[in-house]
């Protein structure tokens, strides 16, 4: 049992992978991008996903994925056109079918008046195709269906038999019964080529009933004579059993058509030595004779069978030239092997599937190599080793060696975010019907990787993202047409890599950012002072702020309670950066950064009190040592630094942190300038600068608990425990009472 | 001795399927995941399996000409291929005899009658 609930679940990953590639599919079909193996693989994902729910009697699913499957084949056969009419009907059910599955998978039910109305549309594609008249429309849905259990679709598919039922394979034991058969079995030498054995055919035919075999071996030539993959052998067979003619026609189904077979009943009383019957002559299944030897010769052992001789012996003479298709067989067999392997395309590259905790594991033991490989050489120098000797490059070169050892782990959990991007279509779809917007998703750089965890997590941020552009962003058709731009609105979602960062663009080409309205909103909301005066960059990023929300009544769409502070927030979490451009009438751009791994990170080392503490070099902007000129306090502890023509605050990361109660002096020691995720600059006041290197992030909250201000730990080359900056965090609570972005980064901070 | 299954199949569902039903009745399992890698497998097996069994529909090498390639080696035609497939229709079972199949069974299949179609062609 337990077994099968893995196997039920390995089902369920699977239908996933391949409701995607259909996906995938169909889009490169919309496109005229699809050649035959793209319909092939359509095909098949649909195929397997009825042939897996078909194991776990997912009728439901069996059955709409059947009508599917059909209409899919009538494709692959070029007897349906991809038209665009046709690819929509395909898109939609591929929709619905992803519904039947995660219904099947969580034991609620699908839209089942839905999926009947696809399943008569796609039966209309087949009748096209076949040059018949559509099924009418209306009649034989799920609601018109008389009473009974589940859905019950309209029944106008005769001609095609799917019935989920294995083969009766044998009822074993038979007794005898009233029906008698003679029955003459010859086979020839090709059914010995497909490794049927007469002689497991006639345990069959003992299985059914009470069989008399008399095996004729009139046509066994002499041994000099004899064919040793040749048939000879003839078996009459009487047999009186209880089962249907059907039945002992089953025993045979594998051979009857490589060999000589007829079935006859046999009358009462009859010996059934009249074998001119007609209507059994006709049934009489002959495609070709056995060799034709002749020299009836008396043999004595009954037992002997005609049969090759063992495999391995024949495989060592060398193989005499076959009649059959053998050859051309191997010659498909060498040629298929490339095109196979071009065919393959991504979707079935060389792959292993390896447990996601063995890889961490992995990374987690190449973390700790680098740890100790560095404190290895700290301590070889410090006991003083010279910089010039062999063991001095050795050092170096074991350090090169682990840093590629390192990414190419790290690369184990790199991930294309084709994954997430592949479900944007549907749901762009989805919220263009329900908003009543035409629009046409574009996507970019789909095969750009970034981190597992990173990928997961980027999937709801985004999709509320593309909801916004569409519900927000996009006008609707006439509007567009008012304002000259075409009625199909663009969204456009490309991922790239940028100075170490993964970098995701949503751009819609709307109406933009209506600054006035926002504006206003924010100052309704009192999310900003009446009398602030805003650049029109600050007025764009308001729509970050909690609490914000354009939209005057909470649509389906972007509405719930969610605002793109949530986003924001969900970004930061995974150490990311989000902000918008918006250009009035033009559109709007959200630019996601995030970094590429949650494993590692570049950092600055610097000395505060008498501890260590890492910052993210992705924050830094610059490092400079004030002037006491340059320092300026105003007011309590508040001070602020100039740097060039800019004021900027002045943060004492000891005093934050709680290393200190006396305020650091300014001028002992260096301001790191650090942007936060809204953009803000202030300077972070530290003791020193140690140095720069990447770090191996330890979660602080796995292994103790969450710190204000701290966002991870890591070990240093020495061993010692350093913990790493939360910058945002750090620069919110230093000003408590500041301006109006502090709503936002003390939020997020929390 | 342990008899052992070469299953082809190209979706995984199916492969553990098999795989648990023939290992839980005594059987050792080797798989692999399409026509192709049928043949790789195969050729880098010590000893040939006692029974193959191979769906239809895969990509890169179906299962027609995977059984077509294993033909094509004189010392592999006693080795019994049966034909895994949803497809009930007469076409594909012909196709797959004409390739040189053994025998087949149809998905969804009952493991006992699965169990009986390996014993009805295995030596």
């Amino acid at each position: 049992m337990d077994a099968m609930a893995e196997i039920r679940q390995t089902f369920f990953e699977e239908c996933a992978e391949q409701l995607a590639e259909l996906e995938a599919g169909l889009l490169a079909i919309e496109n005229g991008e699809a050649d035959s193996d793209t319909v092939n693989a359509v095909f098949r994902a649909v195929h397997s996903i009825k042939g897996g729910a078909g194991a776990f009697c997912l009728d439901d699913l069996v059955h709409f994925a059947h009508v599917f499957e059909t209409t899919l084949d009538e494709m692959r056969s070029g007897r349906l056109d991809s038209s665009d009419h046709v690819v929509k009907i395909m898109l939609r059910s591929a929709d619905a079918l992803a519904d039947l599955v995660t219904a099947a998978r969580d034991g609620g039910t699908a839209d089942a008046e839905r999926s009947g109305a696809l399943i008569n549309e796609l039966k209309g594609l087949v009748a096209l195709a076949k040059g018949e008249e559509p099924p009418a429309p209306s009649a034989g849905t799920a609601k018109s269906a008389p009473a009974s259990d589940g859905p019950v679709y309209d029944d106008g598919m005769g001609d095609i038999d799917f019935t989920p039922v294995a083969v009766d394979l044998s009822d074993l034991m038979g007794m005898g019964g009233d029906n008698r058969f003679k029955i003459v079995f010859k086979p020839s030498s090709r059914m010995y080529a497909k490794a049927n054995e007469a002689n497991r055919v006639l345990r069959d035919v003992y299985a059914l009933g009470e069989a008399k075999v008399v095996c004729d071996m009139s046509e066994v030539p002499l041994l000099t004579a004899i064919d040793p993959e040749g048939a000879y052998l003839t078996f009459n067979i009487e047999l009186s059993t209880a089962e249907s003619e059907d039945k002992v026609r089953e025993v045979f189904e594998f051979v009857e058509f490589d060999s000589e077979l007829s079935v006859e009943v046999m009358e009462d009383d009859d010996d059934g030595d009249d074998s001119d019957d007609p209507d059994i002559a006709d049934i009489l299944a002959r495609i070709k004779a056995a060799p034709d030897d002749e020299g009836p010769e008396e043999v004595k052992e009954a037992e002997v069978e005609a049969k090759p001789a063992a495999p391995a012996k024949v495989a060592e003479a060398p193989a005499p030239a076959r009649p059959a298709a053998p050859s051309e067989a191997a010659k498909a067999d060498a040629g298929g092997d490339a095109k196979g392997g071009a065919a393959a395309g991504g979707g079935a590259a060389q792959t292993i599937r390896v447990d996601l905790e063995r890889v961490d594991r992995l990374i987690d033991l190449v973390g700790e190599l680098v740890i100790h490989q560095v404190m290895l050489s700290q301590r070889a120098y410090q006991a003083g080793l010279a910089r010039a000797s062999d063991v001095a490059v050795g050092f170096d070169e074991l350090e090169q060696l682990t840093r590629e050892i390192q990414d190419s782990v790290m690369a184990i959990r790199a991930q294309p975010v084709k994954s997430v991007f592949q479900r944007l279509p549907r749901l762009v779809r989805e919220v263009a019907d329900i908003s009543g917007k035409q629009v046409k998703l574009v996507t970019e750089g789909e095969w750009t990787e970034v981190d597992k965890t990173v990928i997961e997590r980027l999937a709801d941020p985004l999709t509320h993202m593309i909801r916004n552009a569409i519900d927000h962003g996009l006008e609707r058709p006439e509007e567009r047409l008012e304002a000259g731009k075409p009625e199909e609105g663009i969204v456009r979602v490309a991922a790239m890599h940028r100075s170490g960062r993964i970098v995701i663009e949503i751009s819609d080409d709307g109406a933009g950012i209506n600054r006035k309205r926002v504006k206003e909103i924010a100052i309704k909301k009192g999310l900003v002072p009446p009398e602030a005066n805003l650049s029109d960059e600050e007025i764009d990023n308001l729509i970050f702020l909690p609490g914000f929300s354009t939209a005057e009544k909470i649509s389906s769409l972007s509405g719930r309670g969610v605002g793109m502070d949530v986003v924001k927030r969900s970004i930061q979490a995974l150490g990311g950066r989000v902000s918008i451009v918006s250009r009035p009438g033009k559109g709007s751009t959200f630019t996601m950064s995030l970094p590429l791994t949650l494993a590692v990170l570049d950092g600055m080392i610097v000395s505060v009190g008498d501890q260590t503490v890492v910052v993210p070099l992705t924050a830094i902007i610059e490092t400079l040592q004030p002037k006491a000129s340059e320092v300026k306090s105003f007011g309590g502890d508040a001070r602020l630094v100039q740097v060039r023509d800019n004021f900027l605050p002045l943060v004492d990361v000891a005093r934050e942190l709680g290393y200190s109660y006396e305020l650091a002096s300014a001028t002992g020691g260096v301001a790191i300038l650090v942007e936060a995720e809204n953009g803000a600059r202030s300077a972070l006041l530290v003791d020193a600068i140690q140095g720069q290197r990447q770090v191996v992030i330890k979660s602080l909250e796995a292994n103790y608990g969450r710190v204000p201000g701290i966002a991870a730990a890591t070990i240093l080359g020495d061993g010692r425990v350093a913990l790493i900056l939360d910058v945002d965090a750090v620069v919110a609570t230093s000003r408590p009472e500041g301006n109006f972005f502090n709503s936002g980064m003390q939020h997020a901070a929390e | 001795m342990k008899r052992t299954i070469l299953t082809i199949d190209d979706s995984r569902t199916m492969r553990e399927m098999l795989k648990v039903t023939l290992a839980s009745q005594g059987f050792t399992v080797v798989q692999a995941e399409d026509g192709q890698h049928g043949i790789e497998v195969l050729e880098g097996m010590e000893i040939e399996p006692d029974v193959i069994i191979t769906d239809i529909n895969m990509p890169r090498k179906d299962g027609f000409q995977f059984i077509e390639a294993v033909r094509a080696n004189a010392s592999r035609r006693a080795i019994p291929i049966l034909v895994l497939t949803t497809e009930s229709d007469a076409e594909k079972k012909q196709r797959a005899r004409l390739a040189g199949a053994t025998g087949w069974i149809v998905k969804p299949f009952d493991p006992t009658k699965l169990v009986d179609a390996i014993n009805r062609v295995a030596a």
